[in-house]
């Protein structure tokens, strides 16, 4: 009995922890959520909100497609290629 | 010299064995059966054949009483083969018990897949915090889960106020179906909440089709 319990508590010990995704990972995952082929991530990120509070987000999938993500400050969001 | 002696002693055992073994045979008392001319003898010698014939006839008693024993040993042979017969029958009728009993199981099976699934009650405050805190999705993920849910909720709303919700069902079903099993693949890094959310998704769709305009 004591080691039926010594075995659950070690398992659950060592059950994996829900591990963070990475910025690169996140922003090809939007992509993807919206219908646009990209890789699982994406390179060459860059961030910048301009003057209507809006937060731009630029990055280059892996075959080469450069998107833009506009997160608005009601929280939506929307995707677009820029080339 | 010894030889001669070992054979002259082994011939003297032969003779005397011969001799034994033939006075037993002359003076052994003979059937009645075997030899008429015995009656012609000694009544002393003709005793013991009445008595071998009482003998003969208790064995013929023995041999019947041997012979009825049979009898019930055939009515219990009978008896044995019934009962044989009934604990088959009754097997058989266990079997047959177990194979209606499985057969109805299999039918409450198909009844119960063909039943709509039943709904399981989950807090939806704790699986939308649940669901925020998650480090198994990113920001911009979330982001994104959000205003598909907002949106799906809007038309539920518009669909209500225009009174064609009914009208509208399966569209939004299948809207939120697909929603929600694009949350629970991106949930890999996260079992638990995943499992929740498609063990609750019968609540969750009630729960969306409970708001109100």
């Amino acid at each position: 009995m004591k080691r039926l319990f010594m075995a659950v508590l070690m398992s659950m010990v060592m059950m994996p922890v829900a591990q963070a995704v990475t910025p690169a990972e996140d922003i090809a995952t939007t992509i993807r959520l919206r219908g646009y082929d990209c890789g699982r991530q994406v390179s060459n990120i860059s961030e910048q909100q301009d003057a209507q509070g809006n937060k731009i987000v630029r990055a280059t999938c892996s075959n080469g497609t450069r998107y833009q993500i506009i997160v608005t400050p009601q929280g939506r969001m929307s995707v677009q290629p820029l080339n | 010299m010894r030889y001669v002696e070992g054979i002259t002693s082994s011939q003297r055992a032969a003779t005397m064995v011969f001799a034994c073994t033939l006075s037993v045979v002359l003076f052994l008392p003979a059937d009645s059966n075997a030899n008429p001319c015995d009656e012609m003898k000694s009544p002393q010698q003709s005793a013991p054949v009445k008595v071998k014939q009482e003998v003969s006839k208790s064995e013929f008693v023995k041999m019947k009483a041997a012979r009825e024993p049979s009898k019930t040993d055939k009515v219990e042979a009978q008896t044995d083969k019934v009962t044989l017969k009934t604990v088959k029958s009754e097997k058989v009728a266990n079997v047959l018990e177990k194979d209606e009993a499985s057969s109805s199981e299999q039918v409450e099976l198909e009844k119960s897949e063909a039943e709509p699934e039943q709904v399981v009650a989950i807090d939806m405050e704790i699986l939308t915090s649940r669901l925020k805190k998650t480090s198994a999705i990113g920001l911009f993920t979330k982001l994104a889960i959000r205003n598909d849910v907002t949106d799906l909720m809007d038309n539920v709303k518009r669909y209500r106020k225009k009174s064609i919700l009914v009208a509208k069902m399966k569209e939004i079903r299948e809207a939120f179906e697909g929603l929600l099993f694009k949350i629970i693949a991106l949930l890999e890094e996260d079992p638990e909440l995943s499992r929740d959310m498609y063990v609750g998704r019968e609540s969750i769709w009630k729960s969306l089709l409970e708001v109100k305009a």
